[in-house]
C-alpha cells in the first residue's frame, strides 16, 4: 500500500509551496493586520481572530522575497498546531493535492539562502514542483533576520 | 483507575493546604506551648495524612507521619515540653512529607528519597519520653505505647484515665483515637459545604470568556445609534449591566486572601532567625486582604525577599539590640490593606536601618557618582542607591551595611505588575518598605493615544498627568537642552520622548505631536510626546506571542471596533529612550538627559526675583528640588523656621531676611500674604535646607566669568544674566548668616565630611 499525503498548496511569488493539511486550522481572506513597531521584519502584525490575537508572519518577507505591490491581494493561513496562535500571510492559497509519500525528494539545488533552509523537500506534480515547507524553521524567527541571503 | 487518581489528587490538594497552615501552627505553638487547640489541629493534620496514605499504600509517607504523630501525641499529652529542637525536628518532618507529596504529584510514586534519618530523629524524641516514663509510672508507659501504635485495639482507656484526670480534652482525644484508622472521619477538617475546589485553569478560561463578552458588548453598544430599534437598545443596556456584574463576580472568584502567601512567613522567619543567631518575631496584619491570584504569584518572591532582608540585615543580634536599649526580640511587621483600587503592603522591621555612609562609600567606589555630587545628596537620595541593579551584589556592602540583596529585582518585579515600591529608613530605628499594587492584572484602564498614525494604549496607572500644548505654546514649552527635548513643567525640567521616534514610526506631517503624557517609570518622570490623546477605556489585556517578546509592549487588546491595539510598556520605552535607566540619582542637577556642567564657562543657575524686583541667581548644582509649599506649613521653632517635608524636619531660611539689607526702602509684603511659598530645597554639606524666596523665575545657563565681587554679605558676586544684573548667592554664607549653628549641628550629628 502506498502512503498518501495531503498538502495544501500556496503561492508566494513564483514558488509553489505545500503545508500538510493537518497543520492548518483555517484560511482567511482580507484580514486587517495591526503592525507591531520594532518587531522582527518577518512579522506582518496582529490579527483579531474572533477575539484571539494571532501573530501573522509574512512568508514573502520570511523567505527573503520582495514585498508584493501595495494593495495586491493576500490570504492568511491560520496554523492549528503551534503552541501559540500563529498565521502565515501568503499570496494565494490553492488546492489540496494528494501525493505519494514515496515520491518525496530532496529540495532542488537551485534554491538558495533562507528559502532553502525553509524547504523540507519536494514532490514532482504533473506540471510543477511542490516544495514542502518545514514549519519549524519557518516559524523560528530568532536568527532569520540576521541570516545573510546568499 | 480514574477514581483512584481523583482520590489521590484530592488527598494531595488537601494535604498541601493543611501542611502550609501547619508550619505557622508549629511556630505559634513554640511561642505558646499550652495551646491545646493548636496542637489538636496539628495532630489532626498529620493523623489524616497518615490514615489516608496507609489506605493509598504510600509506605514511606506513612512511616514519617507515624513517627511525627507519636511525638505530637506526647506533646498533646503534656508528656513532652516543646523545645526549639523538637520544633525544628517536626518542621523537618513536615518538609519531608511535603517532599514526598510533591513526588507523588509528579509521578505517582513516593520517590527514592531516604527519610530514615528524620524518622530516627523523631523516634529519638519519642524514646526520651518513653524511657523517662518507664521510670515514673507504669500507666503512662502503657499510654505512650498505645499512642505509638494507635492501631492496637482495644484502647487502654481505663488505664489512662486512672493516671490522669478526665478532662474534656482527654475525652475528646480518646474519641479521636478510637477511629484512628478511618481515613475520613468527622474529626477531619473537610471543606465546608459552602465552598468548592475549582481548577485554576477553569477560572482562567472563565476570565478569558468574560473578557470576550466585554468586547462583544462594546461592539454592540458602539453599533447602536439613537435611531436603533428600542427593543434592541433596552436589551443592549441590560447586556451591559449583566456583563459588568459578571465581570466583577468572576474577578472576585479569582481573588485569594493574601494569607495564602503570608502563612509561610512565620516559619520562614523562624528558620532564618535561628540560622543567623537572631531572635525575630513576625507580625502579620490584614491577612484577609484579597488579591488576584496572578498578582499574588507575582509579589510572592518579592515579599520573601524583603522579609529575608529584614532578618539578615535589618534586625541586629540580640546582644547588640540589648546594648542599644532595644528589646531582645526583633520585630518584623507586615501589613496588607486595601486602598482605593490598590493594595498596599507594608513591611517594617525595627532593626538598624540603613547605613547611608556605607552606601555612599560603595556608590562612590562603584563610580555611580563622583565625590562632588556625593556631598550634595540628601540621606534619602543616598538610600535610593540600594535599588540600583548591581549595587546589591557587592558583598562588602551587603555584609556590613547593607540591605541591598536584589532590591532592584524586587523593584522590577513590583513595577512589572504596575506597582510601586517606596522605602523609608530611620537610622538605628527601623526600615519600612511600602509596596502598592493593583488588585488585578487582567483588566486595566488605559489611555488611548495616537502616534505615527497608529493607536496605542498606555496603562493609566503609570500616567501622572496629561499636558496639551496649544499651537502657540509649542515653541514656548519644548526646548532643546544639549540636543534632548525637555519641557518645563512648573519649574521642573521634564525630559521628553517622542513616541513615534522611539517606535521607529514615521511621524506624519499632518499630525504634529502636540500632547505630552507625563509618565512615571522607575521612580522617574518623563514626558511622552504623542499626536493626540483620544480616550480612556477599560480593556482586557491579552498576552503577546513569544515572537514579540523583548519589545516595549506589555500586551495587546481588542477594542470595541474589533481593532487590535498594542499596550505600551512604559518602563521599557523609557529605558530604550535612556530616560529611566541612567545611573544618576534623580534630581534637577542630575537630570539624566543633561550633564550637570554643560559647557565650560557656562554654569546653570536658578534665577530668583527678590521682593524689590532685584534679581538673584543660585548655582543649580546646589538645588535638589523646587517646591511650592503652603505657607501655614512653615512653623517657628525658637528663632528658626522649619517645615515638615517628606518625613523630615527641614530648616527653612528666609532669603530676604538672611541677607543684610542694602537700603531701607519699602519691602513689599505681597509674598508674605500669599498662601503659597516658593521654596528652593538645597543641599549643603550633605544636609538639606529650604530657601524661602520671593519668586522663582527660570533656569538658565549663564556665563559667570565676567562678574564683579559682591556688594554685601552672602553674595558671592554680581553678574549680568539675560541683560540684568544678578546677585550670585553664596549659599554657605547665607546659611551661616541665618543660622550660625547650622554647620556646628552638622558635625555633632555625625554627618558626612
Amino acid at each position: 500500500m502506498n502512503d498518501r499525503k495531503q498538502y495544501c498548496t500556496l503561492k508566494v511569488g513564483e514558488l509553489l509551496l505545500g503545508i500538510e493539511v493537518g497543520q492548518i486550522q483555517e484560511i482567511l481572506r482580507d484580514t486587517s493586520t495591526t503592525p507591531v513597531p520594532l518587531a522582527n521584519a518577518a512579522i506582518r502584525g496582529l490579527i483579531n481572530l474572533r477575539g484571539q490575537i494571532v501573530t501573522a508572519i509574512d512568508l514573502r518577507r520570511r523567505a527573503g522575497l520582495e514585498d508584493a505591490d501595495e494593495g495586491s491581494p493576500f490570504m492568511t493561513m491560520v496554523l492549528g498546531s503551534a503552541e501559540e496562535p500563529l498565521a502565515l500571510v501568503v499570496d494565494t492559497v490553492g488546492d489540496v493535492v494528494e501525493v505519494d509519500a514515496s515520491a518525496f525528494e530532496s529540495p532542488p539545488d537551485t534554491l538558495k539562502g533562507e528559502a532553502r533552509r525553509m524547504i523540507e523537500g519536494a514532490y514532482k506534480l504533473d506540471r510543477e514542483l511542490l516544495l514542502v515547507l518545514n514549519l519549524a524553521v519557518v516559524l523560528d524567527l530568532k536568527d532569520s533576520a540576521k541570516e545573510p541571503v546568499e | 483507575m480514574d477514581g483512584m487518581s481523583a482520590i489521590i489528587a484530592e488527598f494531595l490538594a488537601e494535604s498541601v493546604e493543611n501542611l502550609d497552615s501547619m508550619d505557622s501552627d508549629l511556630v505559634a505553638l513554640e511561642k505558646d506551648p499550652s495551646s491545646t487547640e493548636v496542637i489538636e489541629r496539628i495532630f489532626r493534620t498529620i493523623h489524616t495524612i497518615k490514615g489516608t496514605c496507609g489506605f493509598l499504600a504510600f509506605g514511606k509517607l506513612e512511616a514519617v507521619t507515624h513517627s511525627a504523630e507519636t511525638v505530637l501525641a506526647h506533646l498533646r499529652d503534656h508528656k513532652l515540653e516543646l523545645t526549639v529542637e523538637i520544633t525544628t525536628t517536626l518542621l523537618k518532618a513536615v518538609d519531608s512529607v511535603r517532599e514526598i507529596l510533591a513526588h507523588i504529584e509528579e509521578d505517582g510514586t513516593e520517590g527514592d528519597g531516604d527519610y530514615s534519618e528524620i524518622e530516627k530523629e523523631l523516634d529519638a524524641v519519642d524514646q526520651s519520653v518513653t524511657s523517662r516514663k518507664i521510670e515514673t509510672s507504669a500507666e503512662d508507659e502503657v499510654g505512650a505505647l498505645a499512642q505509638e501504635d494507635p492501631d492496637s485495639e482495644p484502647k487502654p482507656i481505663t488505664t489512662q484515665s486512672l493516671g490522669e484526670e478526665v478532662t474534656p480534652e482527654t475525652a475528646k482525644r480518646d474519641l479521636g483515637s478510637k477511629d484512628s484508622n478511618a481515613a475520613e472521619d468527622s474529626a477531619t477538617p473537610t471543606v465546608g459545604e459552602s465552598s468548592l475546589r475549582v481548577d485554576i485553569s477553569v477560572l482562567d478560561l472563565l476570565m478569558n470568556l468574560v473578557g470576550e463578552l466585554v468586547l462583544s458588548r462594546n461592539q454592540i453598544s458602539q453599533n447602536l445609534s439613537p435611531e436603533s430599534d428600542p427593543g434592541l437598545i433596552t436589551a443592549s443596556q441590560q447586556l451591559d449591566s449583566i456583563t459588568g456584574e459578571l465581570q466583577e463576580v468572576v474577578m472576585r472568584a479569582r481573588m485569594q486572601p493574601i494569607s495564602s502567601i503570608l502563612s509561610t512567613l512565620p516559619r520562614f522567619v523562624r528558620d532564618l532567625a535561628i540560622a543567623s543567631g537572631k531572635e525575630v518575631e513576625i507580625e502579620l496584619e490584614g491577612q484577609d486582604t484579597d488579591l488576584d491570584k496572578s498578582v499574588l504569584e507575582a509579589i510572592k518572591t518579592s515579599l520573601l525577599h524583603l522579609v529575608r532582608n529584614a532578618v539578615d540585615h535589618g534586625i541586629e543580634a540580640p546582644e547588640e539590640r540589648e546594648a542599644v536599649g532595644k528589646p531582645r526580640i526583633g520585630r518584623i511587621s507586615l501589613r496588607a490593606a486595601h486602598e482605593g483600587g490598590n493594595v498596599t503592603i507594608e513591611a517594617r522591621d525595627d532593626g538598624k536601618g540603613l547605613d547611608s555612609e556605607r552606601i555612599l562609600e560603595r556608590a562612590l567606589s562603584a563610580g555611580l557618582l563622583n565625590s562632588e555630587e556625593a556631598g550634595e545628596l540628601s540621606r534619602s537620595q543616598i538610600e535610593q542607591f540600594v535599588f540600583r541593579p548591581g549595587f546589591s551584589t557587592a558583598r562588602e556592602v551587603t555584609n556590613v551595611s547593607g540591605r541591598g540583596v536584589g532590591l532592584d529585582v524586587v523593584r522590577t518585579n513590583v513595577e512589572s505588575i504596575g506597582g510601586t515600591i517606596e522605602m523609608q529608613s530611620e537610622p538605628k530605628q527601623s526600615t519600612t518598605f511600602r509596596i502598592k499594587i493593583p488588585l488585578t492584572l487582567a483588566i486595566v484602564s488605559v489611555i488611548l493615544v495616537r502616534s505615527g498614525g497608529q493607536r496605542f494604549a498606555l496603562p493609566q496607572a503609570s500616567v501622572v498627568e496629561l499636558v496639551r500644548l496649544g499651537r502657540g505654546d509649542k515653541e514656548l514649552g519644548i526646548e532643546k537642552l544639549h540636543g534632548v527635548p525637555v519641557y518645563r513643567l512648573r519649574g521642573r525640567l521634564l525630559p521628553l520622548v517622542t513616541m513615534s521616534e522611539q517606535l521607529g514610526l514615521s511621524s506624519s506631517e499632518i499630525h504634529q505631536e502636540d500632547s505630552i503624557i507625563v509618565l512615571q517609570g522607575d521612580n522617574r518622570q518623563f514626558g511622552l510626546l504623542v499626536e493626540s490623546i483620544d480616550d480612556s477605556q477599560e480593556i482586557v489585556v491579552k498576552p503577546l506571542g513569544t515572537r514579540l517578546a523583548g519589545l516595549p509592549f506589555a500586551g495587546a487588546t481588542i477594542l470595541g471596533d474589533g481593532s487590535i491595539t498594542l499596550i505600551l510598556d512604559v518602563f521599557r520605552i523609557g529605558l530604550a529612550a535612556g530616560v529611566v535607566s541612567d545611573a544618576r540619582v534623580r534630581s534637577l542637577t542630575a537630570d539624566p538627559t543633561a550633564p550637570s556642567h554643560p559647557t565650560p564657562g557656562l554654569k546653570r543657575v536658578l534665577l530668583l526675583q527678590g521682593s524689590d524686583d532685584e534679581r538673584m541667581a543660585l548655582d543649580l548644582s546646589r538645588v535638589s528640588r523646587l517646591e511650592s509649599l503652603e505657607r501655614n506649613r512653615i512653623e517657628h521653632v525658637g528663632d528658626n523656621l522649619v517645615v515638615q517635608y517628606r518625613g523630615e524636619i527641614l530648616p527653612i531660611i528666609d532669603l530676604q531676611r538672611a541677607l543684610p539689607e542694602r537700603r531701607t526702602t519699602r519691602r513689599s509684603e505681597a509674598s508674605a500674604n500669599a498662601d503659597e511659598a516658593s521654596v528652593v530645597i538645597c543641599t549643603i554639606e550633605g544636609r538639606s535646607c529650604g530657601l524661602l524666596v520671593h519668586r522663582i523665575l527660570d533656569i538658565v545657563d549663564a556665563d559667570l566669568s565676567d562678574s564683579t565681587s559682591g556688594s554685601r554679605e552672602g553674595i558671592q558676586a554680581c553678574s549680568v544674566i539675560e541683560g540684568r544684573i544678578n546677585e550670585i548667592i553664596d549659599l554657605a554664607a547665607v546659611v551661616q548668616l541665618a543660622d550660625p549653628s547650622f554647620f556646628a549641628r552638622n558635625e555633632s550629628t555625625g554627618g558626612k565630611t
